[in-house]
């Protein structure tokens, strides 16, 4: 058996997405008692290399691989060797002499996962690559949805915001498109990139023709570099137009899930009201998120030493 | 051993139209003569070639051997070893270098480098402006007399007013003004073609407009002007039909493609984020190759260059983002041409003329010929034999060649640069 | 043949009727055993544990008017082999419906052989609480033990080699109820 890595969903089949979230949902009992540990991966070791800040995806990484009774060892970008000049392979060839099991690697260049994963003998799990994909979130979404609605196939997901620069809406699309859903992108125009049907969606600049009969909608964080670049002329216009408050939720259906993957600018993409409405599931993704990374851990340690 | 005579190649010769089997008589670094094939008696130093091709040595207009200033990459004498083995002739040397070519006496260096007898000629291209910093011109009559043969600073000047006042300047200083057409703010830091692939790849694009918008610029001034300016490497469908409509126009231009556009596309990329395909103009998609394809057949790109740029190990086995770009191409060039005639994007005779006739009418200078009292500037080559290139055997130090452990169809033979051998097998 | 192969074997140990006489036998002896009835549940390790578990909480009910719980007990992410096998085994969940603190439960499953199984079940169910009392109701032993572990209840006792296999089948599972002795392989 060679090694088992999870560098995006692209790389799985429909098949394979499901049998990970059904792991993942057998680890959500886990998380549920008091015991929250089970010993599958004691002995092994888990290195997490961040290389773009992180919090909320680390320690989720970081929880996940101790629930596990794994051994921990948590790297990142600012406090590395790499910031002194040191290479990302020779930086990995370093920690691959710890022989680690499991590398979870985040990084702000696409493809530097992929990178790894020829090169050093570790299982590599990406944990977010420039803006190509961010699996474990594509997971942990797909997961959070299919409890609430009881399937993927036949619903309508609405993402909404910066779809070029977004790996979350890459992974996403890829995840959703796979099993069945109908997906919609919207933003403006300078947030839409070329092609991005091609991974399995449609496109339109409207908003509520993207909300119109939505099940889901995802509502993407903008980042204030976009403000800087002027995809958008002020913060303004696009919560007038491409934000999500209570009036523009009306547009879809009745009990439409709202997801973000955090952390929300309130009052930009979306209001506090409709982000503490009844029906967010934000805080479900953060909590899923968990036994997502700790399935996606206990699949790639099944993969044997070569 | 000194080379007298080939026999029994079929001989090509783009410039005057010669396309037969004739025995070639050398003397005194000269043609001395072409006959019938089987009449040029014995002597210890005639060849044999009857599977061969002979045609004028090959002609590179866009070279990167990171000299000087960054030997470590190349240096030029492994660079001009390869350009040997590859069936180069003569190589214009990029002006991109540290320090920067825009003195007499770095320009006069350039030419000195292929002093040694035999050696592949460096032709220097000298920067436009000075330190290629867009802003001031240089002394481009200097530069001329120091061996200089065009004038461009390979990197998009944004003042149009310095560039048209280049450009003139240049007209009257009698050679073309190279430009590099490619929009600098509209490429931004993309790093591929802006396309589908890059948008599933989540890596940042360079769209075919900044091509146009440059291609286009570059056109209106020759136009403008009448001053001739040579427009390479381009990668753009859309670039292609520009060029097209100037040259019916009459405007002096001439264009060049570097020959991995005519191979690979974008989706090459995607197969394993593998930065050897990173290059700069980058591979595009696929009606981008095919007018491409098309522009050399129909002789609307006049040249196809190398565009080597070698880079060691160090430099490519990095992050996508972080490759420098570039592919050492010398010594593989012909043979990326043969397999496209193969495939009948165009035949060869015209992959001939685009490696030497075209690029030396972009240099507004006579082609290389075959015929009789021209210098023996020849290439000898077997169009069939597959070739293995093996990155230990390589002349080029690059670690950036897309087909190290590969086969690759035709194997140079012999270069020969005034009738003596820059390289040989034979 | 030479002194020590033995001859290939595949033969019937247990039929339906003697694994309903074993399963009555335990469930009485359970009964038996266990002082403070209200403090029973029954744990069946997955996966053939699970159907055994559930027809002693029926014997028990027919019998005594009595419902037991019943919970469902996985322990894949507890074996110390999960890594080792070809395929990743599936997760499923566990399910206890009832409290494990203070409880006298009894975990049941098909074979008890070297005993690794239930060190795993018992590191599983420790996890989800602190019974009173644990102790082990298995259909067949087979013996050869590899760690100091025992079964209080038993259904039979089968002499085995280390060539042979025991496979227990079971009506939901495999479409009828019987104990099968094989040499491996076959």
């Amino acid at each position: 058996m060679a090694r088992r890595h999870l560098l995006g969903l692209g790389d799985l089949s429909a098949g394979e997405i499901v049998r990970l979230l059904d792991l993942a949902a057998s680890f959500q009992s886990i998380a549920e008692r008091s015991v929250k540990k089970v010993p599958t991966l004691r002995g092994r070791a888990v290195i997490n290399l961040f290389m773009e800040a992180s919090t909320r995806t680390r320690s989720s990484f970081e929880l996940a691989a101790k629930r596990l009774s794994a051994d921990t060892l948590n790297i990142s970008g600012g406090a590395s060797s790499v910031v002194k000049g040191e290479t990302l392979l020779d930086t990995a060839r370093n920690l691959a002499a710890y022989r680690p099991d499991i590398i979870v690697v985040r990084h702000r260049h696409a493809g530097a996962p992929l990178m790894l994963s020829r090169h050093i003998d570790a299982s590599i799990v990406n944990a977010g690559d420039g803006a190509r994909e961010h699996p474990t979130q594509g997971l942990l979404d797909l997961l959070t949805v299919r409890q609430r609605l009881r399937k993927i196939e036949g619903i309508k997901l609405a993402i909404i915001g910066d779809i070029a620069h977004s790996r979350v809406a890459r992974s996403a699309i890829i995840g959703f498109s796979k099993l069945g859903a109908q997906v919609v992108v919207c933003g403006p125009s300078t947030m839409l990139p070329p092609g991005i049907e091609m991974l399995g969606c449609t496109r339109t600049t409207d908003r509520s023709e993207a909300l119109a009969g939505a099940d889901v909608v995802m509502m993407l964080r903008i980042q204030k570099e976009r403000l800087a670049e002027q995809l958008f002329p002020t913060d303004r216009e696009y919560a007038q137009r491409y934000g999500l408050d209570a009036v523009s939720l009306r547009g879809a259906k009745p009990g439409c899930l709202v997801m973000h993957p955090g952390p929300i600018n309130r009052g930009v993409e979306i209001t506090s009201e409709v982000a503490d409405g009844p029906t967010s599931i934000i805080l479900e993704q953060v909590r899923n998120g968990l036994a997502a990374r700790m399935a996606v851990l206990y699949y790639c340690a099944g993969g044997e030493r070569s | 051993m000194s080379i007298d005579g080939l026999r029994g190649a079929r001989v090509i010769c783009p410039a005057s139209g010669l396309d037969a089997r004739r025995d070639v008589a050398l003397q005194g670094g000269r043609i001395k003569g072409l006959l019938p094939p089987g009449t040029l008696p014995d002597g210890p130093g005639i060849l044999d070639v009857p599977q061969s091709v002979i045609c004028p040595a090959f002609v590179d207009l866009h070279v990167d051997f990171g000299a000087p200033g960054a030997e470590w990459r190349e240096g030029m004498e492994r660079g001009l070893k390869a350009a040997a083995m590859g069936g180069f002739g003569a190589i214009v040397h990029t002006p991109a270098t540290h320090p920067v070519n825009d003195t007499a006496a770095l320009c006069g260096w350039f030419g000195a480098q292929s002093a040694a007898a035999g050696a592949t000629r460096v032709l220097p291209m000298a920067a436009l402006t000075e330190g290629r910093s867009g802003a001031r011109l240089t002394e481009m009559f200097e530069l001329r007399d120091a061996g200089a043969v065009a004038f461009g600073d390979e990197r998009w000047i944004a003042d149009t007013a310095l560039l048209r006042r280049a450009v003139q300047y240049a007209a009257a200083v009698g050679r073309p003004v190279f430009e590099r057409p490619e929009d600098a703010g509209l490429a931004g830091p993309g790093v591929m073609h802006e396309g589908a692939v890059s948008t599933r790849l989540g890596l940042k694009g360079i769209p075919a407009a900044a091509e146009s918008i440059a291609v286009f610029r570059a056109v209106a001034l020759a136009e403008q002007t009448g001053a001739p300016i040579h427009i390479g490497p381009i990668s753009a469908a859309g670039s292609v039909k520009i060029i097209a409509d100037a040259k019916a126009r009459g405007v002096p231009v001439t264009a060049s493609v570097a020959v991995a556009n005519l191979v690979w596309l974008d989706t090459k990329i995607a197969e394993a984020f593998d930065p050897v395909f990173k290059i700069s103009p980058p591979l595009r998609e696929a009606a981008d190759r095919s007018a491409l394809r098309e522009g050399v057949r129909t002789g609307v790109i006049d040249a196809v260059s190398s565009g080597h740029a070698p880079w060691t190990a160090d430099e490519k086995a990095v992050e996508f983002d972080l490759a420098k770009p570039g592919m050492s191409t010398l010594e593989i060039c012909l043979s990326l041409l043969l397999d496209r005639v193969a495939e009948g994007a165009f035949d060869l005779t015209t992959a001939l003329a685009a490696l030497s006739a075209g690029g030396w009418r972009s240099l507004r200078q006579p082609a290389g010929r075959v015929e009789i009292g021209a210098r023996a500037d020849l290439v000898v080559f077997d169009p069939e034999r597959r070739t293995r290139i093996d990155p230990a055997s390589r002349a080029g130090r690059g670690q950036n060649c897309p087909a190290d452990g590969q086969a690759v169809r035709g194997e140079i033979q012999l270069t020969l640069v005034a009738g003596k051998p820059a390289f040989s097998t034979l | 043949m030479g002194a020590g192969a033995s001859l290939p074997v595949r033969r019937v140990v247990l039929e339906a009727p003697e694994i309903r006489r074993a399963l009555q036998r335990i469930a009485l002896q359970i009964l038996e055993r266990v002082d403070a009835v209200e403090q029973l549940a029954l744990v069946g390790v997955r996966t053939r544990g699970v159907p055994l578990a559930h027809r002693i909480q029926q014997i028990i009910e027919t019998q005594e008017g009595l419902r037991v719980p019943v919970g469902e007990l996985d322990i894949t992410l507890y074996r110390d082999d999960v890594f080792q096998g070809l395929d990743l085994p599936e997760v499923r969940p566990t399910v206890l419906p009832f409290e494990v603190e203070g409880r006298q439960i009894v975990l049941i499953d098909d074979v008890l052989f070297t005993g690794r199984t239930v060190r795993a079940a018992l590191d599983a169910l420790m996890d989800w609480g602190r019974p009173k009392r644990a102790m082990l109701a298995v259909l067949v032993d087979r013996g050869h033990r590899e760690l100091p572990l025992h079964a209080d209840f038993v259904g039979v006792r089968i002499e085995t080699s280390l060539e042979e296999s025991v496979k227990v089948e079971l009506e939901p599972i495999d479409g009828q109820d019987r104990v099968l002795l094989r040499t491996r392989g076959l």
